[in-house]
């Protein structure tokens, strides 16, 4: 930023002026003479007013119309008061202008009451035009941060305050803001949220579950392996079991004399288990009339009920009863009528349906009652046919069941006879095949038969051990199925978790790269702010001081005499003169981060100009000498607002060769309108005489 | 499950693809008046640069 012209009009005792500010580098000192009271520090003020409507500083900030202004005009007119800055920035020419308008409310009203404001930033584009920027608050402090203003526009008389304790931490974040720290500083903390924020969400979904959920299924599929072994080793049991019967039945059907019995049981063994098929038929039959009529039971009661309401509709005439020619032509197509007659062309029935053909056309709603009551009807039959197939499947079963009692009461009656034969009859000439069979040579047939029922009843009972593991098989194969769910579920859950850790892990990683980058930039703007303040300070210093920036950017001046330097009880000279070297490394370092602007893209840095009162605040002349000769040095264009007894010869002959403009405050206690105070500004050497 | 993530892999340009969304975030806020919560904006600029199918799953098998 390089200023180039304020301008005042009825602002506090500026009834019009105006400064233009020298842009010259050689000559870069712009000095504003007043006395005490004629309005240096308004002026200073209007920087801050124009720039951030700040009046903090200001006493009677409601008084800030030009009173003899006010004084002058009538009750209900205005005065307006505005300030007005051009200043040159990024190349481009800017205009900034805050104007309020205050109402006269009475006679003696001199504050008047703000009826307008407005605040109007312009600037100049490449191509020549003036353009306004959308946010001009925030066009406006992103090229002079507020928090940097008190840097820039100052009163000199406090600003050897500024290696005071109490104005550190300011002073620090101004220059973080100053350097682009700032940027840098909110991400670093904000990233620190966000990673706890993931990692808030990583708890959340992380858990031991899946682990021991993986743990159960395998422990669960072990089991079901385990049955599925057990349930395969009866089933080989069971055909060994099988093969042992059927042997002792060739053994049996080979004997004289139970060969007979033993082949006729046989038989009816045969018969017996394919009378048992026809009945796992039948029950099979049974269940798929059910799953597909079972419903017709239950809601025929409803369908029955709402016939009836439709057909006493029809009755009271409030549904047209005449039927529907289509509905008609759709049952002679059918060749069905609704009583199920068959309706055969030349028929009887025929004729006698197509007889209800009418030349009236049944309305809708007609038409639909007529194919619900038809429908109805379908329905009925249905029902009744379905309770008939049933029962007859029924029946049916019911009577195999009882050829089934007869047949195992045959088998049994065999069985016993067998069983009852004398031990006399024993196993002459079979003694080999018996030999080569699972069975004691030396059996009578009464003791093969026992062992067969033995067996038989093994089998049996092994059959029921079968069935019982085929059902828990089932069920730990569906608690498994269970399982397998909630395992990927868990395992979505645990994604979920591995995601949160990778973006944890990403905000920590930029977090981190930032925390070094912010170490590593702080650090050459430390050293480069330190040497800079050094060097101004060694210049002028009267005595062996050193000036330093600490690591924490505070300011301190130490005795350099020790090997260990010492901090100083610094004289107000030397607090003044360090507070200015200060300031201007840090506008040095500004201006060379901005020249540079190669370091990083949010470290831009800037031009700053420096707006002094007092520069030389109350010092002796020999510090006021050493201050002036560092004032040219601490930024490209220095503006300063002295008195005549501040600007003493010894100051004025240190800094004549860089003034550029110069201007004097002239100041009438009763120069204004209604003898009020009026403060006008003229150029050194064309200032009027009053 | 640890929350360590030291060992974790990821992609370098994300990495820096991130850095450079934030720290625009940040300076875009800066220049509003009235700031906004920025952290769900931030969240935002990593998620995009995350995405799940972008994570390995975990093989606990």
């Amino acid at each position: 930023m390089k200023l180039d012209t304020l301008t005042l009009e009825n602002f506090r005792q500026f009834r019009d002026g105006s400064i233009e500010f020298s842009t010259d580098p050689d000559k870069n000192i712009t000095v504003i003479h007043g006395q005490n009271g004629a309005g240096k520090t308004t002026l200073l003020n209007a920087f801050l007013w124009a720039f951030y409507e700040d009046l903090q500083s200001v006493k009677r900030p409601d008084r800030l119309a030009n009173q003899g202004e006010m004084a002058a005009v009538n009750v209900g007119e205005s005065v307006s008061v505005s300030v007005e800055l051009t200043f040159e920035h990024e190349d481009s020419y800017h205009r900034v202008r805050r104007e309020h308008a205050y109402r006269k409310t009475d006679d003696d009203d001199l504050a008047g009451e703000r009826i307008e404001s407005s605040f109007t930033v312009e600037y100049e584009q490449e191509d020549g035009s003036l353009t306004t920027p959308k946010n001009p608050d925030a066009y406006i402090r992103q090229i002079v941060p507020k928090d940097l203003a008190g840097l820039f526009f100052f009163d000199g008389e406090y600003i050897s305050d500024l290696s005071g304790i109490d104005n550190q931490g300011e002073i620090q974040d101004a220059i973080r803001q100053m350097m682009g720290l700032t940027i840098m500083d909110r991400a670093i903390r904000h990233l620190d949220t966000v990673e706890h924020n993931f990692r808030d969400d990583l708890q959340k979904y992380a858990s031991d579950d899946l682990k021991e959920l993986i743990q159960r299924r395998n422990e669960l599929d072990e089991k079901i392996q385990s049955l599925e072994q057990k349930q395969d080793d009866k089933k080989k049991e069971k055909a060994r079991l099988r093969e042992e019967v059927s042997d002792i039945n060739r053994v049996l059907d080979g004997l004289d004399e139970t060969q007979e019995l033993s082949q006729t049981r046989s038989e009816k063994e045969d018969e017996k288990k394919q009378k048992q098929a026809e009945i796992s038929e039948i029950n099979q039959q049974i269940e798929q009339e059910v799953s597909k009529h079972g419903f017709l039971p239950f809601i025929l009661p409803a369908i029955r009920e709402t016939a009836e309401d439709i057909d006493e509709l029809r009755e009271q005439g409030k549904i047209p009863s005449e039927l529907d020619n289509e509905f008609v032509e759709e049952l002679l197509t059918d060749g069905h009528c609704i009583c199920e007659r068959p309706l055969v062309e030349d028929s009887d029935p025929y004729e006698a349906v197509s007889g209800y053909k009418t030349d009236v056309s049944a309305s809708g709603l007609d038409q639909a009652a007529i194919q619900y009551i038809s429908r109805l009807s379908h329905v009925n039959e249905n029902h009744d046919q379905f309770f008939e197939t049933v029962e007859g499947l029924v029946d049916e079963r019911k009577g195999i069941e009882e050829e089934i009692q007869n047949l195992t009461e045959e088998i049994d009656n065999l069985s016993t006879k067998i069983q009852d034969l004398t031990d006399e009859a024993g196993l002459t000439g079979l003694e080999e095949e018996v030999q080569g069979l699972s069975i004691d040579a030396q059996t009578s047939p009464s003791d093969l038969e026992s062992a067969r029922s033995e067996k038989k009843e093994q089998i049996k009972e092994l059959e029921r051990r079968i069935g019982g593991l085929d059902t828990e098989i089932d069920n730990k194969k569906e608690e498994l199925a269970d399982l397998e769910d909630e395992i990927s579920e868990a395992r979505e859950e645990a994604h979920e978790a591995e995601v949160a850790k990778y973006r944890m892990h990403a905000a920590r990683s930029v977090k981190e790269e930032l925390e070094s980058y912010y170490k590593r930039f702080q650090d050459t703007v430390r050293r480069r702010a330190n040497n800079r303040v050094d060097d101004t300070f060694s210049k002028v210093a009267t005595k062996n001081y050193e000036a330093q920036i600490t690591d924490e950017f505070k300011l301190r001046v130490v005795d350099s005499e020790y090997k260990n330097p010492i901090d100083v009880d610094k004289s107000r000279g030397e607090r003044q003169i360090a507070s200015l070297s200060f300031i201007g490394s840090l506008v040095d370092v500004a201006r060379e981060q901005y020249e540079e602007k190669d370091d990083a893209e949010y470290f831009t840095g800037g031009i700053y100009p420096i707006v002094m009162d007092s520069p030389f605040g109350a010092l002796d002349s020999d510090h006021r000498r050493d201050v002036s000769l560092i004032l040219p040095e601490l930024a490209d264009q220095v503006t300063v607002l002295v008195t005549d007894t501040q600007w003493d010869g010894t100051v004025e002959e240190a800094m004549s060769d860089r003034i550029g403009c110069e201007y004097v405050l002239e100041f009438d206690e009763n120069g204004g309108p209604d003898d009020m105070p009026v403060t006008e500004i003229a150029e050194r050497g064309l200032e009027v005489t009053h | 499950m640890t929350d360590e993530a030291d060992d974790l892999e990821i992609n370098e340009d994300a990495l820096q693809r991130i850095q450079n969304g934030v720290l625009d975030a940040e300076e875009t806020q800066l220049s509003y008046r009235k700031p906004h919560d920025i952290i769900p904006e931030l969240e935002t600029i990593i998620e995009e640069e995350i995405r799940p199918e972008d994570v390995p799953r975990a093989t606990e098998e």
